[in-house]
């Protein structure tokens, strides 16, 4: 048998289970869809909580970043997919990269990044750029 | 020798158990009698077909023996035969072939054909030949209006597939051909799902030119064939050394072709009981799985037997195939054609049935075989079902409508 590639490993992981069974910080998720459990960021610290929105041209993936930040970083970042595993795998990775991040920090990961973690084909690599576009929508709204 | 498996055995190290396959829309198991008779030719043909002597000449009569069973399987005469390594390169040589020999023209086809076509045409158009393509109605099928009115006076073609590989839906090649007879038009017809499934008359039909593969029908792979009516002017794709006539260069594989043409012989006999077997059992998946809430058919019931095509919204097409493919048992399906999902959109095929994006990304393609048993249907149909409820269950109702 072929080696399950990095990112059908990720998507595989306990909290996306096939058997269905959520685990870990998120709270609902399966194969086409994984959805954060509510932001818990830190008290006193929180300045803003928005919402970013990206799908591929066709409109058969949809990804939502939910992020919440405080002056400089991001607290908490957690996503919902529509679409195929490799769009969950992305927006899944790209959360865990990007908390607690700076936001330039966060501006700065690049689909090279996800392509290399995930050992992506050039096929799959719209999976990154869905979830990363995602996250711009995001943080084009912060009033930083 | 050992016997081809019904069912994977090679399944995802996941399952406990073996899988089903319902995916000969992509491939179809190679026969036993056909690989007993390969490993025959490979045994005794060791020489090349070209060859003068008796060594080439018992290879040659392999081929031979080949062409007639294809010629009989569509009612074409033997030297109409050019032998290629598939489906892609014959409709690559039918066009390309035909445009060439007509300096460019005129081409028609249409939206929902399959790659092999579509990027054929469009590579022609770079180069100048126009081209049109046309629409289908919501069934898939294309309007004989639409048809007539597209022919102008420098169309040297008209390219359509007898069955859709993703929906199964049937063109009505007889009236399209008789058409293009009354005009004047070389008709390609890409048969690469119908060959042994329904019955091909290339003389009834009016049919010029016909890509066929082998396996698509219980044959090897990397074998194939187009027919050329005597007289269709066509230009040679692939040179050196003058086999086939000149029409296509490349010392022939003669095994593979051999194999081809004894999968031809064995469909020959046993088309129409097949052909009721199988679809005895697409009814029965599809009664299986008519209860989930929502699930649209894309493509008659009277499309060929062998392909059911069905969307269940608010479910992702590759999710569900991520599931299906794990789990036990495994079921070896599609969700589509692999060209849309490495393009990373939806099935053109049923977005050019007026299909929504949506809805399109939720289709999931099941073709059975003649091996395909009803257990096989039954377990599959399950498991769609469970597989369904359990994605729609989780489903993001922020990013998903209801079914």
């Amino acid at each position: 048998m072929s080696a399950v590639p990095a990112w059908l490993k990720r998507f595989l992981q306990p909290q996306f289970a096939l058997a269905g069974a959520a685990a870990g910080a998120v709270t609902d998720a399966n194969s086409d869809f994984g959805m954060a459990a509510e932001p818990d960021p830190e008290p006193n610290i929180v300045t803003a909580t928005v919402t970013g929105r990206a799908d591929t041209p066709a409109t058969d993936a949809v990804c939502e970043i939910y992020l919440t930040v405080d002056a400089t970083r991001i607290v908490v970042m957690r996503f919902a997919v529509y679409g195929p595993p490799v769009v969950v795998a992305c927006a899944d990775w790209l959360c865990e990269a990007a908390s607690g991040r700076t936001i330039a920090a966060a501006r700065g990961l690049s689909p090279q990044d996800l392509q290399q973690a995930l050992a992506l084909s050039a096929q799959q690599r719209y999976g990154a750029l869905l979830a990363l576009d995602a996250l711009d929508n995001a943080l084009s709204q912060l009033q930083i | 020798m050992s016997s081809v498996p019904k069912t994977l055995t090679e399944a995802p190290a996941e399952n406990s158990g073996a899988g089903i396959y319902l995916d000969h829309a992509a491939t179809t198991p190679v026969r036993p009698a056909v690989i007993e008779y390969m490993a025959d030719v490979m045994n005794t043909c060791g020489a090349n077909p070209s060859s003068g002597h008796q060594p080439g000449q018992a290879a040659a009569a392999r081929i031979d023996q080949a062409a007639h069973n294809l010629a009989a399987l569509i009612n074409a005469p033997v030297k109409g035969i050019v032998w290629t390594s598939g489906a892609t390169e014959a409709t690559n040589l039918a066009l390309k072939g035909v445009a060439e020999f007509h300096g460019g023209g005129h081409i028609i086809g249409v939206v929902s054909e399959h790659r092999a076509t579509l990027d054929t045409l469009t590579w022609l158009e770079r180069r100048g030949t126009r081209v049109t393509r046309l629409g289908v109605d919501a069934h898939g099928h294309i309007d004989l209006a639409a048809l007539a009115a597209a022919i102008v006076s420098d169309t040297c073609c008209v390219s359509i597939m007898h069955v859709n590989n993703e929906t199964g839906v049937i063109q009505d090649v007889a009236a399209i051909g008789a058409l293009c007879a009354e005009r004047n038009i070389v008709l390609h017809v890409d048969a690469a799902q119908s060959l042994g499934k329904l019955a091909i008359d290339v003389d009834a039909m009016h049919i010029d030119l016909l890509s066929v593969s082998a396996h698509k029908m219980g044959g090897p792979q990397g074998a194939g064939a187009l027919y050329v009516r005597p007289r269709v002017g066509l230009v040679a794709q692939i040179h050196g050394g003058g086999q086939q006539h000149n029409r296509r260069s490349g010392t022939l594989p003669v095994q593979q072709i051999a194999g081809f043409g004894r999968a031809c012989e064995l469909a020959l006999g046993e088309r129409e009981t097949t052909h009721t077997q199988v679809c005895g059992l697409r009814e029965r998946l599809w009664q299986g799985l008519a209860g989930i809430d929502g699930i649209v058919r894309n493509g008659a019931a009277q499309g060929a037997a062998h392909i059911l095509n069905v969307s269940f919204p608010a479910v992702h097409g590759a999710a569900l195939l991520t599931g299906l493919t794990r789990g036990t048992p495994a079921l070896a399906v599609s969700s589509g054609s692999a060209c849309s999902a490495a393009r990373a959109e939806s099935s053109y095929v049923l977005r050019a049935m007026g299909r929504s994006p949506q809805l399109a990304a939720a289709a999931l393609r099941l073709s059975l075989g003649r091996q395909t048993t009803s257990a096989d249907v039954d377990a599959a149909a399950a498991r769609v079902v469970a597989e369904v409820a359990r994605l729609r269950a989780l489903a993001p109702s922020t990013l998903v409508q209801p079914a």
